[in-house]
């Protein structure tokens, strides 16, 4: 008897502490733990990025320095939506009363007819498809037209984002963007002067290099078959009309990102008529 | 000491040779480090841009009126100015700039033109001449050709003439400026032969004419008595050889423009025709019938030897050599429709060229050897065309109701040919001259109703 009388006080005291501790295992879901040591907390560093585009054929004159100011402010979801300079949203920007691309003026036809130069649509037809005509296969298809568009980027545009050639401020990458390459590409064809009906023009391919001055007018021009220059008088006017694209004032200045004079200080162009005869 | 010295040359040569080893290895060394180094190096970009795309405009020029010191001087600068606007602006590959918008008189641009300012006006290139009478009566012509974007003298020259020929040598100095900038030879100081037509379509008067390229000085070389058709110049000098009927007899002649004298080619049974002379000019190529039949036959115009070079019961003409006189193009109806062929001098190594759906024929060799200009008839209509003496790259120019007889200008590069237009009085004939890149078609004026173009060679 004695035994069992034991036996009972010894458990009740064990269900007494089991209870107890149950409870506050409970209260410390309800109540949450202490904390003793507050923790130390590293200061918030927002990682700055970018969203970067590779337009095909756009020059995306870019506005990368706005941009690149925006990281040290504060909130990161706004910088968002204006981070991307996405071709669409540009053209409302570059300013509109200077549309100088033709054909987009006439796939905009009533709007911006009356704006356009009145001189060069013409010619512009014949620019760019086959400069050989052939009765022929010339009814059939409409004058294929390149999207020479919306990308005409307005030399006032250009200089106007240029930043001192000097500043430190990181270049996207050591060379042109292809879109920079396409825009340079697109004014000297626009000065060009093919020779077209010439004996074996297929062979009359004009490799020259110029010296460009920091403001992006050419400082000198040399044709680099020399030999050729002085023997052949079909190739000499070649080469003189691909110095003449080169110095033509409606080419002047060079449509290139000043502050990467260093990469384009030589440029070396062929010019190369085989695709259009 | 006579002992010490062989071994210190001894080691002064050790001495150099490796020093001098040490050069090469450095030299090694540092040019394989510029060439690691080379490719990173800002110093060494370029970029490289293809301009496979362009435009094809005229050339836009200035032509200022050349100076002149007296008044009649004064009045041959603007003559002379006027002429040679008018030819490189027909020829299509120039444009002029309106003379109000210039910004010097021809006095002061003798001294030194201000290249800023026709810059601005958009002139590539700038002509200024100078007219001066001479104290044995002649004039002196002279001009400058500028490149106003690189502000350098491309040509100038100087010709003395007497005033009557100013017109000539305003076409000279044409020429010498289409060749300075396009690189081919000029084509305007040249003349046109043709059949001046009149008279109602049951009497149709055709005589022989002959006019400078641009329609000046006309006139008229048979008296009308005989149906004179296919005139064709000699590349070497001024005589003409035609097809006319005399006597209702249709025969090749010889005819020397400058004497005015005719011959017959030859005295054939049968009748000849489509002559047309070698580039030697020694020799005409021609077709002749022979029951039913035609062939291609040439004469030597010194010995007046006869060789035939196609046989056979098809019919085979309008023969014509190349440049070269290596070949000869003609048509033939051989292969069961009218096609374009090409052959040896000799007759040897027939080719057919041509296989496109239509009748060709009349081909015509470029002096510059690179194309030949057909005519072809497809369904009623009529086309000018070229094609490449390989059969390649064939290329229709114009069409027409009724349009035939393409003659190549000396350079190769300008066509010339006559239309048929149906009008309220019956047809008339027109000459028409059109770019090789088949831009520019334009109508040469003429007094009468005209057909069958020949272009002369340059006048000598």
């Amino acid at each position: 008897m004695i035994r069992t009388t034991v036996n009972d006080e010894r458990l009740k005291t064990f269900l007494a502490v089991s209870a107890g501790l149950h409870l506050l295992f409970m209260l410390s879901f309800y109540i949450g733990l202490p904390v003793f040591f507050p923790p130390i907390t590293p200061p918030h560093q927002p990682v700055p990025f970018e969203i970067v585009e590779i337009a095909e054929i756009t020059n995306t004159r870019i506005k990368e320095p706005e941009q690149q100011e925006q990281p040290p402010t504060p909130p990161p979801p706004p910088p968002q939506p204006k981070a991307e300079p996405t071709p669409p949203p540009q053209p409302p920007q570059p300013k509109p009363p200077e549309p100088e691309p033709m054909p987009d003026a006439e796939s905009l036809k009533p709007m911006k007819k009356p704006i356009v130069k009145p001189e060069e649509p013409k010619p512009q037809q014949e620019a760019f498809s086959k400069l050989l005509r052939n009765l022929e296969t010339s009814k059939v298809p409409p004058v294929p037209k390149a999207p020479q568009t919306q990308e005409k980027p307005d030399p006032k545009s250009t200089s106007a984002i240029v930043t001192p050639p000097n500043s430190q401020a990181p270049a996207l990458s050591d060379r042109l963007t292809i879109s920079q390459e396409d825009a340079l590409r697109r004014q000297i064809s626009q000065c060009w002067n093919m020779p077209i009906g010439a004996r074996d023009a297929q062979n009359l391919i004009v490799e020259v290099v110029i010296d460009v001055n920091p403001d992006r007018t050419v400082q000198h021009i040399e044709v680099v078959d020399k030999m050729r220059l002085a023997t052949d008088s079909f190739f000499r006017a070649a080469a003189e009309s691909a110095v003449r694209a080169i110095n033509n004032p409606k080419c002047s200045p060079l449509e290139l990102p000043l502050e990467q004079y260093e990469q384009w200080k030589v440029i070396h162009f062929t010019f190369d008529p085989r695709d259009m005869l | 000491m006579k002992n010490h010295n062989p071994p210190r040359a001894a080691l002064a040569v050790i001495v150099t040779i490796a020093r001098q080893r040490l050069r090469v290895t450095a030299l090694g060394l540092m040019l394989s480090l510029t060439a690691l180094i080379a490719p990173f190096s800002p110093a060494q970009a370029e970029i490289k841009v293809d301009i496979t795309r362009g435009v094809s405009e005229p050339i836009p020029v200035a032509i200022p009126a050349f100076y002149g010191r007296t008044a009649d001087e004064a009045q041959f600068g603007r003559d002379i100015a006027q002429v040679i606007t008018n030819d490189l602006v027909r020829s299509g590959l120039f444009s002029t700039i309106d003379p109000r918008a210039f910004v010097q008189d021809a006095d002061a641009l003798l001294t030194a033109p201000r290249f800023a300012d026709w810059r601005v006006l958009n002139a590539q290139a700038l002509i200024i001449g100078k007219v001066e009478a001479q104290g044995d009566g002649r004039l002196k012509i002279e001009f400058r050709l500028w490149d106003v974007f690189g502000e350098q003298q491309m040509a100038g020259r100087a010709y003395f003439s007497i005033p009557s020929n100013w017109r000539r040598v305003a076409h000279i100095v044409a020429d010498a400026i289409y060749q300075r900038i396009t690189g081919e030879d000029g084509y305007f100081d040249t003349r046109i032969v043709y059949i001046a037509e009149t008279g109602i379509a049951t009497n149709r008067m055709k005589r022989l004419a002959i006019m400078d390229q641009d329609g000046e000085n006309n006139r008229i070389l048979s008296d009308g008595r005989a149906m004179v058709l296919t005139p064709r110049f000699s590349p070497t000098m001024q005589q003409i050889t035609y097809m006319a009927y005399y006597n209702n007899k249709p025969r090749v002649y010889l005819f020397n423009i400058d004497t005015g004298r005719q011959e017959v080619l030859g005295d054939f049974e049968n009748m000849t025709f489509a002559p047309r002379f070698a580039p030697d000019g020694n020799r005409v190529v021609f077709s002749l019938t022979e029951n039913g039949s035609s062939n291609v036959f040439t004469m030597d115009l010194r010995g007046r030897r006869v060789t035939r070079l196609t046989s056979g019961a098809s019919i085979s003409t309008a023969p014509c050599f190349s440049p070269d006189g290596q070949h000869i193009t003609f048509e033939s109806d051989r292969g069961g429709s009218q096609q374009i062929y090409v052959m040896r001098a000799n007759g040897s190594d027939v080719q057919r060229i041509t296989f496109g759906s239509g009748r060709y024929g009349t081909p015509v060799w470029s002096p510059r050897g690179d194309l030949i200009a057909f005519t072809k008839q497809l369904q009623g209509r009529f086309y000018i065309g070229v094609i490449r003496p390989d059969g390649s790259g064939e290329r229709i120019l114009t069409e027409a109701y009724h349009a035939e007889g393409p003659t190549w200008a000396p350079n190769g590069r300008v066509l010339m040919f006559f239309k048929d237009l149906p009008g309220s009085r019956g047809r008339s004939s027109h000459l028409y001259s059109i770019d090789l890149t088949g831009y520019n078609e334009r109508e040469v004026q003429t007094p009468t109703d005209a057909s069958d173009p020949a272009w002369s060679p340059l006048l000598p």
